[in-house]
């Protein structure tokens, strides 16, 4: 039989990394105690899973790490609730159970040999920052085109994985923009929202596809200087956030109209979208 | 099919005997006088005049509250799970119909459903058909009827003193041969009869407008009707934990001194946690939203996913709402 699909693989925290300034999002990177559990974890970016703990709950978080980056999985998780509180608590070597991969990730089929647009805000980057170490991996990176990312926080501090930023704006193999809305003092990139860089970069829609992920306020503006630089319908796409509890399609509370985010998303073409009904 | 008969005065004695192979659950009067499906403690004469049970069988293969995972010095385990076999006797046509909607989520899902598949190859369902219909009843606008068999094992007719016992797959036909020396040859005649009573009944149950329900709700998404019905709905989740199709469920943990579990409970749509996120936004921020999507689900979206009706037309959530909301009227005006 089939295994539990409820039961978590057993994993531990090895490291944790504090990735604002309100310190209120940290980056816990997990390993698998048993190597069944690794090898049985086989995902892509854009996927997600259900993180667990004994007496608290669970709760979903987009995976923010490559299978590319061995050994380890990375989850960024903002203190909102119970459960993202009690996990902050924890420290390395704490136990936390892993359920997944779930849900589909980005089109791998589609994004070879284009050119690629990546538009984040806010702690919503995570599965962006997998997507990108993807691309980026020596293994994989001649398979995709150009690559450019806009990536915007509210102020410098609200920023997250600055040493990859740094690493990847080092980099002569893709573009990276920063840009807050309130700059500090020693700000030197850009100021205001990511919709007016990407109007300002006019990067053209042929052959290329646009990854969005953020804060609604953000994608919908996005969504609409994309539309206005060419990029399609097919050719925009979102990755989008729900409550969930099973993440298997079967408890009922993430459906937008017929479609599970956790199964058939999170995932979906603005085109898919524009399908549905807009309850999200 | 195997066609056996029994006389209503053998009905315990084979119901006993069936209590060898297993748990029985079968119609008979609770303390509070309301004919339910009683368990194995009480061998009550088996009572056959009902209608139907308030509470659809549903829990039986999907209990309201259920452990999932049992914790141990902070370690998940798989709780051990019952093995025996189960009887349910006298369910309703609506209600064993209802069991094929639950497979289509719990069995034939991707990936089934561990604790249901366990409990749904342990439990055989007879279905007994209706001869009383209620006028909440309406069961032949959506696919069933009152002596349809679909979802049962065996089909039961009562005929007068006798009881048409009709096997409708190797489930059924299992009970059958267990304690067949107590059961008898149906004769042609018998089958007759029963058609002839199921027509009579079917015309006793009044039709509803359920007719292209997904199309005319897909062009109804924005209808002023959601506003307008969802008024008076006061979300208490009635209508969802009677429905024998409701299955959503809420995952929560116990913990206390170390150990503890974690349970999936029934949850329910109208309620506004049921999808909260943790940000403050709801997708569904209201009744209206939120009884939208009860109607959505049942005759919309269930069909766009598994081509089926996720309603039986059982008529609990007409009878048992506190405020008398009807999705009747819903049916007949949406894309009227």
């Amino acid at each position: 039989m089939a295994r539990n699909p409820y039961l978590p693989h057993p994993a531990r925290i090895e490291g944790v990394t504090v990735e604002n300034g309100v310190r209120d999002i940290k980056t816990f990177r997990l390993a698998f105690e048993d190597p069944a559990s690794a090898a049985a974890f086989q995902y892509l970016p854009g996927q997600f899973a259900e993180l667990s703990l004994p007496g608290v709950g669970e709760a979903p978080f987009g995976i923010a790490s490559s299978p590319t980056e061995a050994g380890h999985l990375l989850f960024s998780v903002k203190r909102v609730g119970l459960f993202t509180t009690e996990l902050h608590s924890l420290e390395p070597g704490a136990r936390v159970g892993v359920r997944g991969p779930m849900g589909k990730p980005f089109p791998w089929d589609r994004l070879p040999g284009k050119d690629l647009v990546i538009i984040g805000g806010g702690f919503a980057f995570a599965t962006l920052r997998a997507a990108i170490q993807y691309v980026l991996d020596p293994a994989n990176r001649a398979s995709f085109g150009s690559l450019l990312v806009i990536y915007g926080a509210r102020n410098p501090g609200e920023l997250m994985y600055r040493k990859d930023l740094a690493e990847w704006q080092a980099r002569d193999d893709l573009s990276v923009h920063l840009t807050v809305d309130e700059p500090d003092a020693g700000w030197t990139q850009h100021k205001g929202v990511v919709t007016t860089v990407l109007e300002g970069l006019k990067p053209t829609p042929r052959n290329a596809l646009a990854i969005v992920c953020g804060p609604p306020v953000m994608i919908r503006f996005a969504l609409l200087s994309l539309g206005k630089l060419g990029f399609a319908d097919d050719a925009i796409i979102l990755s989008l956030e729900m409550r969930m509890k099973c993440g298997i399609g079967k408890c009922g509370r993430c459906n937008i109209g017929s479609k599970y985010v956790c199964k058939d998303g999170p995932v979906f073409t603005r085109e898919e979208l524009k399908a549905l009904p807009a309850e999200y | 099919m195997t066609l056996k008969r029994i006389s209503l005065t053998d009905l315990d004695r084979w119901l006993d005997r069936l209590r060898e192979r297993g748990a029985v659950y079968a119609p008979g009067k609770d303390k509070a006088g309301e004919t339910v499906l009683l368990g194995p403690s009480g061998r009550e004469p088996a009572v056959l005049e009902y209608r139907n049970f308030s509470r659809s069988p549903k829990a039986f293969l999907l209990p309201q509250n259920q452990t999932l995972l049992c914790f141990n010095d902070g370690k998940a385990e798989e709780p051990p799970l019952p093995d025996e076999e189960v009887l349910l006797f006298g369910v309703r046509p609506c209600d064993a119909r209802a069991i094929l909607a639950l497979d289509r989520v719990f069995l034939e899902g991707d990936p089934p459903d561990p604790y249901y598949t366990q409990a749904r190859a342990r439990t055989t369902v007879v279905a007994l058909a209706c001869s009383r219909p209620m006028a909440s009843c309406f069961c032949t606008s959506v696919g069933g009827g009152p002596g349809d068999a679909a979802g049962a094992d065996v089909r039961a007719v009562a005929l007068g003193d006798d009881l048409l016992l009709e096997s409708q797959g190797p489930r059924g036909e299992a009970l059958l041969a267990f304690a067949a020396d107590l059961l008898a040859e149906a004769t042609p005649a018998m089958v007759d009869e029963a058609q002839k009573q199921v027509r009579a009944v079917e015309g006793q149950v009044a039709p509803v407008n359920a007719e292209k329900s997904a199309e005319r709700l897909r062009k109804a998404y924005d209808s002023p009707l959601w506003q307008a019905v969802a008024q008076k709905c006061l979300g208490c989740g009635t209508c969802s934990f009677l429905c024998p199709t409701c299955h959503c469920f809420d995952i929560t943990d116990e913990m206390r001194n170390g150990t503890g579990r974690r349970v999936r409970t029934w949850d329910c749509c109208a309620y506004p946690l049921f999808t909260l996120h943790g940000s403050g936004h709801n997708p569904r921020p209201t009744a209206k939203e939120r009884w939208r999507q009860r109607m959505m689900h049942k005759f919309r979206y269930a069909v766009e996913n598994y081509e089926q009706l996720f309603c039986v037309g059982c008529g609990r959530c007409i009878r048992h709402c506190p405020v008398g909301m009807d999705l009747r009227t819903v049916l007949k005006e949406v894309g009227a």
